[in-house]
């Protein structure tokens, strides 16, 4: 049996990747508003359309800032005017591959690209002159005046080459985490985009909250984004920015830093909007845990429980009620004869509600009772009238069946009387199949939630995926229907196993089923 | 939802009513209501003048939101089941036809679309873009034809099978040729009844769209103005759209147990 559920599980994981991928490509599809803010700032869209600039599955040309630059360098021989500022926008990450490159380019090359890279080197002195530090040696050497711009990158270089190495990089930034100082951040901020990569190693190595603190207030001052943890930040706003950052980086990281030869591989894989998306739920759940702070985790548990609260309540209530009509519809007089009553009653009842749709009487309830106890009733009475009829069919159905059956005779003939055939006999051999059925009803029933979630303000599962169709966040809208289709598997499982519990034919085909 | 699981409790109503001679009445009276949509559908597309709002009158307003409600409903549903009737039957035929990794390849699929969640599906691809209706036609589609499709590939497996089709084979005909002499016309029936059953599905799904993204769909969808309907309005703006809707999906359900007795013989031995 085990084996079996396993088995089952197992199985489901393609498919539910198979909806993730299938729901990613869908929410690229909707439109950007016209406002979306391009990067960080608001975390709701967080860079959603630079995320859409990259392509849906796979890229045939990863770069990596070296490849940038290389692209840059050339397109800059050939006259672009767009590559030099991209290379501006590299900012110093960009200098050692460049002056790797710069012996073999011609002077005129030379004298644009230095001009593109002195603009990075000039904002950068500008941003740390402003918090009132010590001048860099940078910001003295872009103004040597009379010197062409080829001529001053190359003292520039020649003063500061030493500082552009992997290890002495490490060593400044361990250095201000060690010792925070003014004068050491200001230090470290000159070395600009090309110090960013510690910054975001040590962000996810380290669990120190004022080494955090530190780190974001390098990486906002590096990137001049104003976004930062302070010292009154609360757990929550803490794990929020740290969120920010870290997506930001995700974004951004091929644009300022070497991919190591050993993901090199996947990063046509992983430089796309799927990756980058995956790997935006990766970093918001692994950061609430990091940082103790658990309310991501804990409002998309919560909503899960709300909406799985209502569609179980509906579908036990639905049951019952099944069971109780079919049960019913089958009563016999002491003379034999079907009681007609209920079984007409019951059919029309049931057709009825069965073309009766959803929005109509989910609107028509709400009108009626839109707060108080009606808040409580109201959804559940919905999701049952969605549910009710196919149930109480199938129940039906099943129970005509099995009252024909010959060890109902037996029963009978033994002098059992009608209730107990009808009760013990019968009803019970028709629990297991039709809970099998009900389990299929979950998928629907989640449909439902949309409406009655909705209407009565319920923040379950369906409330969250219009919102996050709402404010276009891709990645909650793949986090829910992820949660939508798990629901629905593990629905159909559990269906499964319960009737198995009860009905020991069951068992033996399920047995049977692993035995293959 | 009635999702369109099952036949449901539509078989129940011709049970209740007993005599065939009946349920023949039941089934004529529900065309002559889709009778009576497909008029107001050609009303709105051919006299959009005469029946667009216009603020003199209740009764006019009410009769437009009829009018463009019957269309996007006869509109949504007709594509709809196009769309899925179409798509349904040649990726099952495909998975029917083939052994091997194509079968297990096309079985992958359907279990993929089948989990997609239907609603996120139609909702998203609602909001993508507003204000048109053939992309959540589409996406109406996209939800129903994995139930066409594993129902497809059934039958023509099962088709496969028998001895005449082996007979066919053996006397040369190709695959396709055995798939349209012999096979196409045995699963018409059940296509067609399974296609009528998951009809009231999707305009319960076209419904739910329209009301959970009032301002995103078209307007003149019942759905979103039963959503926009409030309290104090006029009880004939909600009263006309629901009944409409109501009669629609018992009409629905009556014509698809029409279809089912009339087409389908694996289910008269029941």
């Amino acid at each position: 049996m085990l084996a079996y559920v396993l088995r089952r599980l197992a199985w489901s994981l393609p498919t539910l990747f198979g909806v993730v991928v299938g729901v990613y490509f869908l929410s690229t599809l909707l439109p950007l508003p016209a406002d979306a803010p391009a990067s960080l700032g608001a975390s709701s869209v967080g860079g959603a359309g630079e995320v859409r600039a990259l392509p849906r599955f796979v890229n045939s040309a990863p770069d990596d800032v070296q490849g940038r630059v290389r692209r840059a360098v050339d397109e800059i021989t050939s006259g672009s005017d767009e590559a030099a500022v991209r290379l501006a926008d590299m900012g110093s990450a960009a200098w050692p591959t460049l002056m790797r490159r710069w012996p073999s380019l011609d002077a005129q090359t030379q004298e644009r690209a230095a001009s593109a890279a002195l603009r990075a080197a000039s904002s950068n002195a500008g941003d740390a002159s402003d918090a009132a530090a010590p001048a860099p040696p940078q910001a003295v050497a872009a103004t040597r005046g009379s010197e062409s711009p080829a001529r001053q990158f190359e003292l520039l270089w020649g003063d500061r080459s030493m500082d552009f190495t992997e290890t002495s990089r490490a060593r400044a930034l361990q250095r201000l985490l060690g010792h925070p100082s003014a004068e050491r951040e200001a230090d470290y901020i000159a070395l600009g985009t090309y110090g960013l990569e510690p910054v975001f190693d040590m962000l996810q190595r380290t669990d120190r909250r004022d080494a955090w603190m530190g780190l974001t207030r390098v990486a906002s001052r590096i990137t001049q984004i104003d976004d930062a943890i302070h010292e009154t930040d609360d757990a929550s706003q803490t794990s929020a920015c740290l969120v920010r950052w870290r997506k930001w980086w995700l974004l951004h990281e091929s644009q300022y830093a070497r991919r190591p030869a050993i993901v090199r591989p996947f990063a046509p894989l992983t430089e796309t909007g799927f990756g980058k998306r995956l790997g935006g739920i990766y970093i918001s759940l692994v950061t609430a845990r990091s940082t103790g702070d658990h309310a991501h985790l804990a409002q998309l548990a919560d909503s899960a429980a709300l909406t799985l609260a209502l569609v179980i309540s509906a579908i036990s209530v639905s049951y019952i009620l099944a069971a109780a009509y079919a049960a019913l519809s089958h009563a016999r007089r002491g003379n034999g004869q079907v009681l007609p009553f209920p079984r007409r009653a019951g059919a029309v009842a049931l057709t009825l509600l069965f073309a009766l749709p959803a929005v109509v009487s989910a609107r028509a309830l709400n009108t009626l009772m839109p707060g108080g106890l009606g808040a409580l009733i109201g959804p559940v009475l919905i999701l049952i009238a969605g549910c009710l009829p196919s149930i109480a069919r199938q129940e039906h159905a099943a129970l005509s069946d099995a009252i024909r059956s010959d060890y109902l005779r037996t029963a009978r003939a033994k002098g059992a009387s009608e209730r107990r055939v009808l009760v013990l006999h019968a009803l019970r051999a028709t629990v297991g199949p039709t809970l099998v059925w009900a389990g299929a009803e979950v998928p629907g029933l989640l449909g439902l939630s949309l409406v009655v979630e909705e209407l009565w303000d319920i923040h379950g599962l369906g409330w969250q995926t219009l919102r996050a169709v709402e404010q276009r966040n891709e990645t909650a809208l793949m986090a829910n229907a992820l949660l939508l289709g798990a629901v629905a598997v593990l629905a159909s499982v559990v269906a499964d196993l319960v009737n198995a519990l009860v009905d020991p034919r069951a068992r033996t085909s399920v047995a049977e089923r692993v035995a293959q | 939802m009635s999702e369109g699981h099952s036949p449901g409790a539509a078989q129940l109503l011709p049970q209740a009513l007993a005599s065939a001679h009946t349920s023949g009445r039941l089934v004529r009276m529900s065309l002559a209501w889709f009778g009576l949509m497909l008029t107001l559908t050609l009303v709105s597309r051919i006299l959009p003048a005469a029946v667009a709002t216009d603020e003199s009158g209740q009764g006019t307003a009410l009769f437009s939101l009829l009018c463009f409600g019957a269309y996007d409903l006869v509109f949504c549903l007709l594509g709809s089941l196009l769309i899925s009737g179409v798509l349904g039957c040649a990726m099952g035929a495909i998975a029917g036809l083939f052994d091997g990794w194509v079968d297990r390849a096309m079985r992958r699929l359907f279990e993929v679309f089948g989990a997609l969640p239907s609603v996120i599906l139609a909702v998203v691809l609602a909001a993508a873009s507003p204000h048109r209706t053939y992309p959540l036609v589409l996406a109406l589609g996209l939800t129903r034809w994995v139930e066409i499709a594993r129902l497809v590939r059934v039958q023509v497996r099962q088709a496969r099978a028998q001895d005449y089709v082996t007979a066919a084979r053996a006397l040369g005909l190709s695959r396709w040729a055995v798939l349209r002499l012999h096979i196409a016309p045995n699963a018409a029936g059940p296509v067609v009844v399974a296609l009528s059953f998951s009809a009231s599905g999707l305009v319960a799904l076209r419904m739910l769209v329209g009301f959970v993204l009032p301002q995103a769909t078209s307007h003149w969808n019942w759905g979103a103005s039963l959503r926009l309907w409030q309290h104090g309005d006029s009880l004939l703006a909600f009263a006309f759209p629901a009944l409409f809707l109501i009669a629609t999906q018992l009409s629905q359900s009556t014509v698809a147990e029409g279809l089912r007795r009339a087409l389908d013989s694996s289910d008269k031995a029941r």
